[in-house]
């Protein structure tokens, strides 16, 4: 349940953002419990600010589209700004994960990671593509 | 902020899933995972824990180069 809390962190974490972002939910065309309070949550965030733009696909399971989109299951979020960085979140960004995902919004919007120069330099030696599944604890 | 999102941000060859245990719990089964966070690189276990910037850049550069 979305409390004043969480609203006052959502306008203070996207307040000033540049450029506009989006984020496509993607949840089963069924709802549950879950997902409702998932996309309550969203949607709180895409009220915090005008550049937050939320596209919900509540559609039975398109394994093309899915592949296109290069999600493995539903719901999925992907957060994407002047393009489709690859970033894609299974599992609400509630609780501590909240503030990270406005970051992340944050940092979408921007348009620039953020890293320091020698990682900048360490990253543009791949030469291949690198996937990776970050696992995080429910709050 | 998820260091992982900023790398993906950064180059165009990074693409991650920040995953809630609690609804992949099989990921965690097959990671072996036993600390949080936990990351793994092209389905491989890689780093365990909260580490710093370079540590973790340099780790998941040389995954992603192997």
């Amino acid at each position: 349940m979305l409390t004043e809390q969480h609203r006052l962190a959502i306008k203070d974490g996207l307040r000033g953002l540049t450029n506009p972002v989006t984020l496509h939910y993607y949840t089963p065309d069924v709802a549950s419990a879950a997902t409702l309070l998932e996309r309550a949550l969203l949607e709180e965030i895409a009220r915090g600010s005008d550049r937050v733009r939320l596209e919900v696909l509540a559609d039975r399971w398109d394994s093309a589209r899915e592949d296109a989109v290069g999600i493995a299951r539903t719901p999925a979020i992907v957060v994407s700004g002047e393009r489709d960085y690859g970033i894609r979140y299974y599992g609400s960004p509630d609780g501590y994960e909240l503030e990270a995902f406005l970051a992340v919004t944050r940092a979408v919007s921007d348009g620039r990671s953020g890293l320091a120069e020698a990682s900048r330099a360490m990253v543009a030696r791949l030469t291949g593509p690198v996937h990776l599944e970050v696992l995080v604890a429910p709050t | 902020m998820s260091l992982s999102a900023r790398l993906a941000i950064e180059s165009p060859w990074i693409t991650t899933d920040i995953v809630n245990i609690a609804v992949l719990p099989y990921l965690a089964v097959r990671y072996g995972v036993d600390n949080i966070p936990t990351t793994a690189v092209n389905r491989r276990k890689a780093c365990v824990g909260v580490l710093a910037e370079e540590e973790f850049v340099r780790e998941i550069v040389t995954c992603g180069l192997r």
